[in-house]
């Protein structure tokens, strides 16, 4: 059966977003996976998103094996800490195919030039590219990818802007990643959201400036009257530093006077979207808060 | 200030009400083979000038073998330091980040004076106090009094700002070639086609 699963790996703070999909030409033995950000704080949680994919495929060896290169991709969403952090080492143990980015400032890139030159090492040679909205990225085995953000052109001083906007369509389902990108964005693309989606991740972990732009709501005025209202997911920036407030009040009285259902990864943890063909979008989640 | 100084680069700057500081990244060395073996903190080994937290270290300067200097003055010392690192057996480079306050940076109220990529040196015992807030083994409270006392054990560092900005600025140029290299597309993923 062909399926999806995005998963919003509690990380406590930053985004790790694990895709998987199903490969039916490949006769539906091994799904294929693809890994949005890490923030894998080794002070304060010990490797949050390291120490689930390890869990994660080792409950499920029985399934496949994991052998390099095991992603097909790796994307870091934009150049902050709070979504690279740890990449590398999750590259350098599972291996990965593609590793793709934004284009981002030539100076300023911190994260992301370190994460370059590990894959450009000659031990190592992952390929990696910079995505626009003009890119062609292929499949994800039955699942079909769409680079809505950013534009070829244009580079954002803010890192969140340059965000990788990205869709994930299976039989008439669609799953909007959306990184840190913030208002100003979302006033730009709104229009493009596909009205079959029908799982979001909230944009910039629930902050006001993710969802509200001069007073109104570009991405949910335009998805609020989808015909299936989408599930939303929040990676959220809980308790530390809690004055960060992700997610803002504001916008959980925003989702709050819309019918969505959401989930959020400091009440409900690691929390998974799945859609299987023929069949609804599907939650699952570690806790019930 | 200390003569143990350690690099960090600001990664992102954020001015949100009372909320004025920047998470800054520092380059980590793993010891996947075991605990490091030396004395706390150690400044130097026979190959890269580190301060060792058991089996972890921040990395300090540029292996010693590589540049005679104390600090990272060229994209080309940056460069073979990582080099060393990568291809040592045991060993892992990686970023970790702390928080500063604005202040100590040197910025105001707004992002002014501080940049994105600005390199800044710490003194260890200020860089131990960043880390422990980040762990969540001291309070907020703490941290910004260990902040406020030990404010004059960071400064900027120019010449290293420098060398990194160049060496970013050669990392980058070497993506972009390749994103305009149309030959450059043997891994995609599946070709795109309508699922049925």
């Amino acid at each position: 059966m062909k399926y999806l699963s995005v998963t919003l790996i509690d990380v406590g703070w930053g985004d790790s977003i694990l895709v998987e999909a199903s490969d039916s030409d490949a006769g539906g033995q091994r799904p294929l996976f693809m890994l949005i950000d890490s923030n894998d704080n080794a002070e304060k949680d010990y490797w949050p998103s390291w120490n689930f994919l390890r869990k994660h495929f080792g409950l499920r060896e029985d399934q496949f094996s994991v052998t390099k290169p095991f992603f097909d991709a790796v994307i870091l969403s934009h150049d902050h800490s709070d979504h690279g952090s740890g990449l590398k080492r999750i590259m350098q143990k599972y291996g990965a195919r593609n590793f793709w980015y934004p284009k981002v400032k030539r100076d300023e890139s911190v994260v992301l030039t370190s994460l370059q030159a590990y894959t450009d090492h000659p031990s190592v040679r992952i390929n990696h590219e910079a995505l626009d909205n003009t890119k062609d990225i292929g499949n994800l085995g039955d699942v079909i990818m769409e680079v809505l953000w950013p534009p070829p052109n244009t580079i954002d001083p803010n890192p969140n802007n340059n965000s990788i906007v990205l869709t994930l369509e299976l039989d008439g389902a669609t799953f909007l990643l959306t990184g840190d990108a913030e208002g100003e964005i979302w006033d730009q693309i709104s229009n493009q959201i596909p009205s079959s989606t029908q799982v979001i991740k909230v944009p910039h972990h629930g902050s006001r400036n993710g969802t509200i732009y001069h007073n109104h709501t570009p991405w949910v005025d335009r998805v609020s009257n989808f015909p299936n209202t989408p599930y939303l997911g929040i990676s959220c920036h809980p308790n530390f530093p809690n004055r960060y407030d992700f997610p803002h009040k504001d916008v959980l009285d925003v989702f709050q006077q819309n019918p969505f259902s959401y989930y959020r990864t400091d009440t409900d943890y690691h929390v998974t979207f799945i859609k299987r063909e023929g069949e609804q979008v599907k939650i699952r989640y570690s806790h019930e808060s | 200030m200390s003569e143990l100084t350690i690099p960090v680069q600001i990664d992102n700057i954020q001015h949100l009400g009372d909320f004025q500081r920047a998470r800054c990244n520092y380059f980590r060395i793993e010891f996947s083979e075991g605990p490091f073996t030396g004395t706390y903190p150690v400044s130097h080994t026979d190959e890269l000038r580190i301060a060792a937290w058991g089996s972890w270290a921040v990395l300090m300067g540029p292996s010693v073998r590589v540049d005679d200097q104390d600090l990272f003055l060229s994209s080309d010392s940056i460069r073979e330091t990582f080099m060393r690192i990568e291809e040592t057996k045991g060993l892992f480079l990686d970023l970790g980040y702390i928080w500063l306050p604005n202040q100590l940076l040197g910025a105001e109220n707004k992002n002014k004076d501080i940049r994105i990529g600005d390199v800044y040196r710490l003194s260890t015992r200020l860089f131990q106090k960043c880390y422990l807030f980040v762990a969540e083994m001291i309070t907020e409270e703490e941290w910004l009094d260990y902040c406020h006392s030990f404010s004059e054990e960071i400064r900027p560092s120019p010449g290293e700002t420098a060398a990194f900005r160049e060496w970013r600025q050669k990392q980058i140029q070497s993506s972009y070639e390749r994103y305009h290299d149309e030959s450059y597309k043997v891994r995609r993923l599946k070709p795109k086609r309508r699922t049925e």
